[in-house]
């Protein structure tokens, strides 16, 4: 189902747990890391491997924030938008993402290289505002900031 | 034994099994603890928080739900402070419930509105806009409402565990969690089993069942309780009806063989009794075509016919039933060919001739309560999840509960051998004598009969050793078990029981009435006599059975070599097409009486609609042609007093009656069981002949059985069912457009 490193992946995981079940979280993560997103494809196959039900690793997948079903796009722009970076202008950054890109928070950019999120706090309050680019943060921001950011994505 | 222990709950002193939930101990002892999550036998949860109590020594008030009694606890479960936090969870519970109890159909029958009013009134502390959600459809059957649910997760528990379908999950998160199947936003509907358990445990109008939806409100239906006609478990279930119609089945806090378990057929299959294709009047055959007819007409024509046939050859008469006819019908047709026709051409039309078991039984029959304690199963074929639903949640039930040990044998990969066995003997179709026969021979030939089950002989080997390290056996022969192979499964048991082993018998016959319409005298002859029509046999009376839908082109030609062929049933159905007269009968619901089911268990049919006045219970019909015909058989004037001769007539029925019946609900008939000392070398000759028949061309069939194949299998009565023929009919259009199963 997937490349032979997230199979070794999976395996090496699923071997780590005393429950096989346990492992269900990061498997999820590979599978979404490699296709882009969950796909149906993957639920099943994450079922199968731990002996579950589509529907167990389905609940799981609508459960958490961090798992999408549909694509993701390129970037993923998640703004924080929790107490000490809404303090510091994160509604800002917000509004201004929105107008730039055209798209409100859940949405993704016709041509699918940015999807928006607001986010709940990125344990960085000491930058605030905080924008977590995929995996990488982006600290104490403005807008102009977030036009270099956007600008100097490759 | 478990060491006894004692509380103190609100001042009084209990004793209670160490180790059980408090609740269910203060419930038992008529102290009420209210709850949604918890469910007898699932899983306890702790999701709702209202059977909330102070346990002295606690640091915070407890759960009842999940705490187990220990010696000198002491509860309160009334006091101010419990029951202020239960009024805060019923806050929260309504923060976002749309209180539309006005049109919702579980009003009067709730659980939440039961709290609510229990508890005077809740704060309403929640003044933002309430959580607007759509209703979802999620099978044809079962719809839900999420803004009703309070999130109790009786349903998935219930699914996953007692079914063990595993079809519902709670799907989103926080206040926008719903239940429901994978991939509900996606549009894709349950795929399970439809049996609406988890609509029945729902303890709000959340998951409700389509086809009485918005049909009634349960004050304003008459709910009458009954038996199933569907299988041969018999459960008991709550017929709902509303003047003379149908609305719904349901089996709330019923405490009969089944509890709330009702399979998709015993819960959405009785819609029929309403179909607009009952038949209501008698019908004639004039100039070749059917007609109506009043009952005189027809009564006479068909006592003529049967007087001057019958005058020529009494043999000439044939009277066949069905193993859907109650007690009182099956006995009052009985005697009417053998005491008022002296004809001895009649029976039944079965597959299964169960008069050999039955004559040969060296075990008692298991009650469903008694397998739910098995500690070893050993099941030789029957797929009881397609067709005796309830067998197969209470052996499921002692798989999961107790660790019962299940051994199966089957030519098919049944969901139970796939899920339940800790031991699958995938044998060639037909191979049961020989697996039988491996049991029974010495070790020698085991290689042998494993050749011809197809089989390892080691296989055979760990099976014979399972079944002699059990202490309490229960035996369980499927259908497919026939002849002498049933009568040798019958005598099997004698070589097992012993003074440190119980063995017990579960048999799974597919009709609600298979035994006691056989106890009646109704023997499984009908194929054989079919040979004889149009020959020795010239006229046949055909009560309750269809077998030119069940078996097709054969019985129809048959049945058109007769000169009289008299059909009594609820529709016109292929075979009353081809009937010179056709009676109209009353369905079920409509009648008085009894079916005895597979574990010999005699329980009522209890009348719950008047019907039209123009259809007759079987017997009545009877009846009228004796009359009619100046024939003496013993005939009884109500469904009570056939009963009363059953009871003087038939040894296994002494002693039971409709009075005990309704306090008792479920009476075991006595089975007359063979004690002479079996020899090995006896049975292993009467199996020779079935071993010989098996057929080694044949190979595995490696297909998993599919859910639904006998579950949603359509038949005279679910053709009827107007949800069952509409999702199923399409579902079987779909397979066969595209040839996919
Ligand atoms: S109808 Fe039965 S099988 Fe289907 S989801 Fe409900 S409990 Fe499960
Ligand atoms: S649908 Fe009913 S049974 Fe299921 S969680 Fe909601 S309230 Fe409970
Ligand atoms: S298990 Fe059998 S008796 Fe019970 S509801 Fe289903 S069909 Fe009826
Ligand atoms: S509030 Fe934004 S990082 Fe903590
Ligand atoms: S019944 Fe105890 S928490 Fe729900």
């Amino acid at each position: 189902m997937f490349s032979p490193q997230t199979e070794a992946k999976i395996d090496a995981l699923i071997a780590k747990y005393p429950y096989k079940r346990s492992a269900i979280l990061p498997i999820i993560h590979l599978a979404q890391l490699e296709q882009g997103k969950v796909t149906e494809e993957a639920i099943h196959y994450i079922a199968d491997r731990l002996d579950l039900e589509p529907v167990e690793v389905y609940e799981v997948v609508t459960f958490y924030s961090m798992y999408f079903m549909e694509e993701i796009g390129k970037y993923h722009l998640q703004v924080c938008r929790t107490l000490s970076c809404m303090l510091c202008g994160a509604e800002e950054i917000t509004a201004h993402l929105e107008k730039k890109l055209g798209i409100k928070p859940g949405q993704v950019t016709p041509d699918g290289r940015f999807r928006l999120s607001e986010v709940e706090c990125l344990g960085s309050c000491a930058t605030a505002p905080v924008m977590q680019v995929n995996f990488d943060y982006y600290e104490n921001l403005t807008p102009e900031k977030v036009d270099e950011i956007l600008k100097n994505l490759p | 034994m478990t060491e006894t222990v004692k509380i103190k709950v609100d001042g009084r002193e209990l004793e209670a099994p160490k180790g059980k939930l408090l609740i269910e101990v203060c419930l038992e002892n008529g102290i009420d603890i209210p709850n949604f999550c918890y469910y007898p036998d699932l899983t306890p949860q702790a999701a709702c928080r209202m059977c909330l109590v102070r346990i002295e020594r606690m640091p915070k008030l407890a759960t009842s739900c999940t705490v187990q009694v220990q010696d000198g606890m002491v509860v309160t479960t009334q006091s101010e402070e419990v029951l202020e936090a239960r009024k805060g969870m019923l806050d929260l519970i309504l923060g976002n419930h749309p209180l539309d109890c006005p049109i919702c159909d579980k009003g009067g029958q709730c659980e939440l509105q039961d709290q609510v009013f229990a508890h005077g009134t809740v704060y309403g502390r929640y003044e933002v806009k309430k959580n607007d959600t759509r209703e979802w459809r999620l099978s044809p059957f079962i719809a839900y409402d999420p803004q009703r649910c309070v999130r109790c997760y009786r349903c998935i528990r219930v699914c996953d565990e007692v079914m063990d379908v595993h079809a519902l999950g709670r799907i989103f998160r926080g206040a926008k969690e719903v239940i429901g199947p994978y991939g509900i936003d996606k549009g894709y509907s349950l795929d399970c089993e439809q049996c609406g358990y988890c609509v029945e445990v729902c303890p709000v109008g959340a998951l409700l069942s389509v086809d009485s939806r918005f049909r009634s409100r349960p004050w304003d239906m008459r709910e009458t309780i009954t038996t199933c006609q569907h299988c041969a478990d018999g459960c008991q279930m709550r017929l709902g009806t509303r003047g003379s119609q149908y609305v719904r089945v349901a089996s709330k806090d019923l405490k009969g063989i089944n509890g709330e378990f009702l399979c998709i057929k015993g819960r959405y299959g009785s819609s029929y009794i309403s179909s607009e294709e009952r038949l209501d009047n008698p019908y004639l055959r004039k100039d070749g075509k059917l007609v109506e007819v009043g009952w005189e007409e027809a009564i006479k024509y068909v006592a003529a016919r049967l007087k001057a046939i019958s005058a020529e050859d009494r043999d000439a008469v044939a009277v066949l039933g069905s193993p859907r006819l109650t007690n009182e019908a099956a006995f009052a047709l009985a005697s009417f060919a053998r005491k008022g026709l002296k004809t001895s051409n009649y029976g039944q039309i079965a597959d299964v001739d169960l008069t050999r078991f039955f004559a040969n039984l060296t075990a008692p029959l298991a009650t469903h309560a008694e397998v739910k304690k098995a500690e070893t199963i050993f099941m030789l074929g029957g797929d009881p999840t397609e067709n005796n639903p309830l067998s197969a949640m209470v052996i499921r039930y002692a798989v999961r509960k107790n660790g019962a040990r299940l051994l199966m044998v089957n030519s098919r990969r049944t969901k139970i051998a796939r899920r339940q066995a800790e031991m699958f003997l995938h044998i060639r179709r037909g191979a049961e004598p020989a697996v039988l026969a491996a049991l029974i021979d010495s070790d020698e030939n085991a290689a042998r009969y494993a050749e011809l089950a197809k089989v390892k002989p080691e296989q055979l080997r760990r099976l014979g050793k399972a079944i002699s390290d059990s202490k309490r056996l229960l035996v369980v022969i499927g259908p497919e078990v026939n002849g002498a192979t049933l009568e040798v499964a019958a005598r099997f048991a004698a070589l097992l029981k012993s003074d440190s082993r119980e063995v017990k018998y579960l048999i799974l016959p597919p009709y609600n009435n298979s035994v006691g319409t056989l106890d009646m005298g109704l023997r499984p002859n009908g194929h054989e006599l079919k040979s004889l029509f149009g020959t020795k046999i010239k006229a046949l009376y055909l009560a309750g059975s269809n077998p030119v839908e069940q078996y097709g082109n054969s019985w129809k030609e048959a049945l058109s070599k007769l000169d009289l062929l008299v059909v009594a049933d609820l529709f016109m159905t292929e075979t009353a097409q081809l009937a010179d007269v056709v009676f109209p009968v009353n369905s079920f619901a409509e009648l008085d009486g009894t079916y005895t089911n597979a574990v010999g268990q005699v329980q009522r049919v209890n009348r719950a609609l008047e019907g039209t006045g123009r259809t007759r219970p079987d017997w009545m019909i009877i009846n009228m042609l004796a009359k009619e015909m100046g024939l003496e058989f013993g005939a009884r004037g109500s469904a009570a007093s056939i009963f009363r001769d059953i009871a003087s007539e038939i040894p296994a029925y002494s002693g039971i009656s409709y009075d005990r019946l309704r306090k008792e609900w479920a009476i075991q008939t006595e089975r007359k069981i063979s004690t002479t000392a079996e020899q090995p070398d006896a049975l292993l000759s009467a199996l020779k002949g079935e071993i010989a028949k098996i057929d080694l061309s044949l190979d595995l069939d490696r297909e998993p059985v599919r859910q639904g194949s006998g579950l949603f299998r359509l038949g005279t009565l679910t053709s009827r069912v107007a949800v069952m023929r509409e999702a199923f009919k399409a579902k079987e259009q779909v397979e066969e457009a595209t040839g996919v199963r």
